[in-house]
């Protein structure tokens, strides 16, 4: 019974962190309209950004973070001056293609910087864990687990209420009627780029904080990322949050039966069987964007 | 129709003739050109005709090759068995994902047939059929010279490659690609007219799977050693998209257009960037990826249409359907 509670829990604490990991994609789509295709190898950039500056300095998670998002703010004002700018009035597949050439050039930029050998980040004050009654739980998960939480509640907060929020989620809804009121619309769409990059970077450090990683490791990220908006859906931040953690839980308790190296099989049956049962709802909220 | 089908044949056996004429170091450089033109053909057809972006071109190569090598290892089948099992293979895998996917419009699209490849790729790595990560190691053909075989697998590809070139010659013409079309300018519409999308979709993907398992047969036979790693890579689907797009998808003059070009352009890259120290480390071997991710990204912003849709709009005729839609957004309708 204590394996399973302690499964549970680190569950739900990796769940969180999955959870982040899926919202800058399911705050491009919802949103945005946009699918990132490059939204794992961006994931990775911020946990190369993470490492280095580790390294460099030995600085604390919450400057770490912060240092990364200011460097995101940055990447996602330069490749939208650049390209995303030109691509508002033309297709969805265009666009697309212009981000899918740029998730190959950060990927292969990524591995000609940091080679591509797996590497990881150990931060010294974080590696014990704390107990708490019959459980022990790592330090680098509840740190990350609280980012994922801190995040989620921000971008919530941010949304509900605040002008730009509310002018974000009224363009998502009707771009026309948006623009009626007032909201410039152009400006929002460069807005909601630049949070989607944002969090992404925002789940690198996390990914940095809990696993080893590598310039191709991007992959395993976007198919996260993919499966918590499948599970998710793209309405909502906080269900995608919910759906992070409901993906943490499966994946672990799956874990106590099945060998490791299978475990990755498990998700990949966990995308299919949600695919199974969402296609129609996603293809019909789809179809409405 | 009969004197341009009789054409294509005197280009293929003309094609096969001359390559058996040059060196066999000449050869082997344009194998993968020939290669690529019968993947980018295959993904024309969703890809260019109907606006559906297809990003796992990789994972039909995979299936295919892996099919292919699964059944000349495990099961000892010979060469043609070996290609048709892994044709199949590829064909069943696209089946199971078009009919999971095509209902998605667009971007989801897009990112679930991408996502494919990793999924594939991580389960070629474990299940035991395929060997795992240590890969399959194919049947050489030992009586055969190297000359020889580079020449062989160049006229196995080319004539894939025109093949395929044919088939969306031909469907160009055809009511399906009218259809595909249509599902491209509206699909709403398209449907409402009588057509039938889902099928029409899904037989386009199916070719791709076709033409994508094939290629990978062929090309895991070439390579004699397939690993999951190399082989279920999304720089595949990036070299087939960026072919068929630069060239001009939804044509079927595209491909054909631009597979030699985007390979010209990257080995003159590589020679330039090459004398030229970078770093002082010499050249990575991600080079050739940011090249091709670059021009990717240049094709996207400036040549949308591929070479074909420009040049049809210097001599103004009315272009493509994918520059009439441009027009018409243009327009603000």
């Amino acid at each position: 019974m204590a394996v399973v509670l302690t499964t549970v829990v680190s569950g739900i604490l990796l769940g969180l962190m999955y959870g982040l990991t899926g919202m800058g994609l399911t705050f491009t789509m919802g949103f945005g309209k946009t699918m990132n295709v490059a939204q794992g190898t961006l994931i990775i950039l911020g946990a190369f950004f993470a490492l280095t500056f580790f390294n460099a300095w030995h600085l604390n998670v919450i400057v770490l973070v912060i240092l990364v998002m200011v460097l995101f703010g940055v990447l996602a004002g330069l490749l939208n001056l650049s390209l995303l700018r030109f691509l508002r009035d033309k297709s969805e597949i265009i666009t697309l293609l212009v981000l899918f050439g740029v998730a190959e050039v950060i990927e292969n930029v990524t591995s000609w910087i940091w080679t591509g050998n797996l590497q990881a980040m150990t931060i010294p004050t974080l590696q014990n864990s704390i107990q708490w009654g019959s459980l022990s739980l790592p330090k680098t998960d509840l740190v990350s687990a609280a980012i994922a939480v801190v995040a989620t509640g921000v971008l919530y907060l941010f949304l509900q209420y605040t002008y730009l929020g509310k002018a974000i989620r009224a363009s998502a809804q009707s771009d026309l009627y948006a623009r009626i009121l007032g909201v410039n619309t152009s400006q929002i769409r460069a807005i909601i780029f630049l949070i989607g990059l944002v969090l992404a970077g925002i789940a690198g450090v996390t990914v940095a904080l809990l696993f080893p990683f590598a310039p191709q490791d991007q992959d395993q990220w976007l198919v996260m990322a993919f499966i918590v908006v499948v599970v998710g859906g793209i309405d909502n931040i906080l269900s995608t949050l919910l759906a992070g953690l409901v993906i943490g839980v499966a994946q672990a308790l799956a874990g106590l039966v099945v060998p490791f190296q299978d475990q990755n099989l498990i998700l990949y049956a966990f995308l299919a069987i949600a695919l199974l049962f969402r296609n129609n709802q996603l293809a019909r909220r789809m179809r409405s964007l | 129709m009969k004197s341009r089908m009789l054409m294509m044949v005197l280009v293929t056996a003309a094609v096969v003739l001359v390559s058996w004429l040059l060196n066999s170091g000449i050869v082997s450089l344009f194998v993968p050109i020939a290669m690529y033109l019968a993947m980018a053909q295959g993904w024309n057809l969703l890809g260019g005709y109907g606006g559906y972006l297809n990003l796992g071109m990789a994972s039909f190569f995979g299936l295919g090759a892996f099919g292919a090598a699964i059944a000349a290892v495990n099961w000892n089948q010979s060469l043609p068995v070996a290609l048709l099992v892994g044709a199949v293979v590829a064909i069943l895998g696209g089946l199971v994902m078009g009919l999971l996917s095509l209902r998605l419009r667009g971007a989801f699209f897009a990112i679930f047939t991408f996502v494919s490849v990793f999924v594939l790729e991580a389960i070629a790595n474990t299940v035991g059929i395929t060997h795992g990560a240590l890969g399959i190691t194919l049947p050489t053909f030992s009586s055969l010279s190297y000359n020889t075989l580079t020449k062989i697998w160049f006229d196995a590809f080319i004539v894939l490659g025109l093949l395929a070139t044919v088939v969306v010659w031909l469907v160009e013409r055809s009511r399906w690609g009218s259809s595909l079309v249509a599902i491209k300018e509206d699909e709403p519409a398209a449907e409402v007219l009588g057509i039938r999308t889902m099928r029409v979709k899904l037989l386009a993907f199916l070719f791709a799977a076709l033409v994508g398992g094939l290629a990978g047969g062929l090309y895991a036979y070439q390579q004699q050693f397939i690993y999951p790693s190399t082989i279920f890579t999304d720089t595949v689907t990036l070299q087939v998209v960026l072919m068929a797009v630069a060239g001009g998808g939804g044509s079927w003059l595209g491909p054909v257009i631009g597979t030699p070009l985007v390979m010209g352009i990257s080995a003159l890259m590589r020679l330039i960037v090459g004398s030229v120290v970078v770093f002082g480390n010499g050249i990575p071997a991600q080079l050739e990826l940011i090249i091709y991710g670059l021009m990717l990204v240049a094709v996207g912003m400036f040549l949308p249409n591929g070479l074909v849709g420009l040049v049809k709009r210097w001599r103004g005729r009315s272009a493509t359907p994918a520059a009439t839609s441009e027009r018409l957004e243009a327009r603000g309708a």
